[in-house]
């Protein structure tokens, strides 16, 4: 044999004497506990306590862990748990991170969010969700013909189309919604009931401080403003006993966009700054009870006209509550801060913000009915 | 094999020697570096691409004047055997410093993102060992190294349309909205990407298409540029500018973002083949490290290739502090770098005086 083969030999055989080394710094995957739920409830204003929730891998029946401590710090709280567990904690396969709603509006979530988003084990898509009460309650409830906890919250806030009403904020995208000085962030808002954890409204945070909710409803709209192409089902209704005597008929449309487009522009002026806001929405018909007659031209631009002018004042009243109050989650300040030159700060767009003219326009198209007309 | 043959680097090897010696540790930390200039810093690549143009200009004009001998043969032939050898140490001392600035670098990234319960004396290790063996095979071989990383870590821009979906280009507006301060400083902090091109002040005299060289080199310069923009402007859309500022490794988070169905965690894949970029990088420097040692000693031997490895080794692994390696990593090599480029301007005098303008030495 030629030396170089014996060179290989040795080589290879010197690879075999991995298996004799001490293995004690990287735990064989069976050995690790994988926390895919961290919750945390408000004790006093430095104190949290802190809940992580661990699948347990078992042959046919799905168990969890639950275990808690008190901290201040997320990092902290990992310390306190390593002993309690029987397994090597980490936190790489962490899917979904709960704040009780008395956490975020007292002490704010920014801290704990940071100290995740330092550690580089922890993965990007991870979600982030507000709790209405306490966590716990929701961590240590039970769920019937639910999967386990840490499969079902991650199933729940996943992006989806039918609750895209809220910002799907990863850790990623609540530091940037934090620190980007043009807007408000958004998050989901988890409401428990009658066995089963709901998504019911959208909480709104000023920095890492929660300071309000606001419906689906102007959360579908919100999310069409900040450029969102795919939106959830609205229902619309006209008509009724006390409306108006041209549009008597009783009407109710639910309405899929299919696509949708918007335009945020402001004229740079810092006098008297306008936003002009152009939406381009397009959408099939998918219920639709009332007397018009879908399949004809005119009635359906009758129609057309009807909803344009709907959600064209619902966008108005909705944006000029939130200039009165002062809150921006649709991050119109953007349109602002693009014409701005100088050194942007949060307090110079949200008095710009405040004092803007708004001119909205909706450009809606209907492109399908459904099979009978 | 082309041991012994002195021209031996074609136009492909030049572009991909420029390209991947530039590319390297400092593309981690470049919106970091740049994040001085706010969202307008995806603009800092191109003015330091403007300036690197400029000063690729007098490094040919040297070397076309010298064409058979390295910077080190220059400076011998120039300033005479005792000064030549005096600047000799200090261009030796400046590649091992670049060397250990990518290894340790890279290093650093492992032990923060993939290997953080270990210590990095077997990573750094085997990163030497093998930065070793490819260096012992000469230009031609790291040339050739240079263009398989290519292709190797190339295909990972394709990466960046996942974090270039996920924010708003939007972002760059308004346009020039930054200050000569920041804008000098923010070049000040990113020249460290730059750099990598001046090895060809070394291997000018193995480049066949000598009359035609600086034309690759700035081909692969601009590419450089071009790939740099890219990354800038993923980061300008993806970032807050909080973000950009306060993370250490943004491509690192940038990995983060893409999503695929069969592959989680994409980054530790991303951090993995990044060694090909370090590696090309740090072979291109110890071999002008001996290239030097054998200028000095004036023959060819092994250990003018091990020393510069073991001390670059021995400056990450060794009893240098934390704060005086990142004073010699961050500063030192910077203007260390700066005089280099500027040094051909100077020796190109000398040599109009000496030798009259124009005049070739072979």
């Amino acid at each position: 044999m030629r030396w170089s083969s014996w060179l290989f030999l040795i080589a290879l055989l010197s690879c075999t004497l991995a298996g004799c080394a001490a293995e004690y710094e990287r735990p064989a995957l069976e050995d690790m506990a994988m926390i895919g739920v961290m919750g945390f409830d408000y004790v006093d204003d430095t104190q949290m306590k802190v809940l992580v929730s661990i699948p347990v891998p078992a042959k046919g029946k799905e168990t969890t862990q639950i275990y808690a401590t008190q901290a201040s710090m997320t990092s902290e709280a990992m310390l306190a748990l390593a002993p309690k567990v029987e397994r090597t904690i980490t936190l790489s396969q962490l899917r979904v991170i709960l704040f009780s709603e008395e956490l975020a509006r007292k002490s704010g979530i920014g801290k704990v969010v940071l100290d995740l988003y330092r550690n580089p084990i922890v993965g990007e898509n991870v979600f982030i969700a507000i709790v209405k009460g306490k966590v716990e309650d929701v961590i240590r409830g039970k769920y019937k013909n639910k999967p386990e906890i840490n499969t079902y919250l991650n199933d729940l806030l996943r992006p989806r189309v039918e609750t895209a009403f809220s910002s799907f904020s990863t850790i990623h995208d609540f530091v940037f919604m934090m620190t980007s000085n043009i807007g408000d962030p958004n998050l989901p808002y988890l409401v428990k009931q009658d066995g089963s954890i709901e998504i019911a409204q959208v909480a709104l945070l000023r920095k890492d401080k929660m300071i309000g909710l606001y419906s689906q409803r102007e959360g579908k709209l919100v999310q069409c403003l900040l450029g969102r192409k795919r939106l959830p089902r609205v229902k619309f209704g006209f008509g009724g006993p006390d409306a108006a005597e041209e549009n008597a008929d009783m009407e109710e449309i639910i309405f899929d966009f299919v696509w949708s487009k918007s335009k945020v522009r402001s004229n740079g002026n810092t006098k008297k700054p306008v936003i002009h806001i152009d939406l381009e929405l397009r959408g099939v018909v998918v219920g639709y009870d009332g007397k018009k007659n879908l399949d004809k031209r005119p009635q359906i631009t009758k129609l057309v006209k009807q909803m344009e002018k709907r959600i064209q004042s619902e966008t108005k009243t909705m944006l000029k509550n939130y200039q009165k109050w002062g809150v921006d989650p649709a991050g119109l300040e953007e349109s602002l801060r693009q014409k701005y030159h100088g050194k942007w700060t949060r307090e110079k767009g949200l008095a710009l913000y405040k004092k803007a003219d708004l001119n909205i326009k909706v450009k809606l198209d209907i492109l399908g009915y459904g099979t009978i007309k | 094999m082309d041991r012994g043959k002195i021209h031996s680097l074609n136009p492909i090897h030049v572009i991909g020697l420029i390209i991947n010696s530039m590319v390297g540790v400092n593309l981690l930390s470049l919106s970091h570096f740049a994040s001085k200039m706010g969202y307008n810093l995806w603009m800092a690549p191109i003015l330091l691409g403007i300036i690197v143009t400029l000063t690729v200009f007098p490094m040919i004009a040297l070397c076309s004047r010298y064409p058979g001998d390295t910077l080190f043969g220059i400076h011998e032939k120039l300033l005479g055997k005792w000064l030549g050898s005096c600047l000799n140490v200090l261009v030796i001392v400046y590649a091992i410093l670049n060397t250990s600035t990518a290894n340790e670098g890279y290093v650093r990234l492992l032990q923060t993102s993939m290997l953080n319960n270990q210590t990095i004396t077997m990573p750094l290790l085997g990163l030497t060992l093998v930065m070793m063996y490819i260096t012992n095979g000469g230009i031609k071989l790291v040339a050739r190294f240079c263009l398989l990383a290519l292709f190797f870590t190339g295909w990972m821009l394709v990466l960046l349309h996942y974090g270039f979906q996920k924010g708003g280009l939007s972002h760059i507006f308004p346009l020039f909205n930054t200050d000569l301060a920041s804008v000098l400083d923010a070049l000040n902090q990113s020249s460290g990407s730059m750099l990598g091109y001046e090895i060809l002040l070394i291997y000018y005299p193995f480049i066949i298409e000598k009359n035609r060289a600086r034309r690759h080199v700035l081909i692969g310069v601009w590419t450089v540029v071009f790939f740099y923009v890219l990354v800038l402007l993923t980061s300008v859309a993806y970032f807050s500018e909080w973000q950009v500022a306060n993370l250490v490794y943004p491509i690192l988070n940038l990995f983060k973002a893409v999503e695929l169905s069969f592959l989680e965690r994409v980054e530790n894949l991303g951090i993995g083949l990044w060694v090909f970029l370090i590696l090309s990088t740090s072979t291109a420097y110890l071999w002008m490290a001996r290239t030097g040692m054998e200028q000095l000693a004036g023959k060819r031997r092994l250990w003018h290739l091990l020393l510069p490895s073991a001390i670059s080794y021995f400056m990450i692994r060794g009893p240098l502090s934390v704060e005086a390696q990142r004073y010699l990593y961050d500063q030192l090599t910077v203007y260390f770098a700066y005089g280099l480029i500027l040094w051909p301007i100077f020796l190109l005098m000398l040599h109009a005086l000496r030798r009259g303008r124009g005049e070739k030495v072979s």
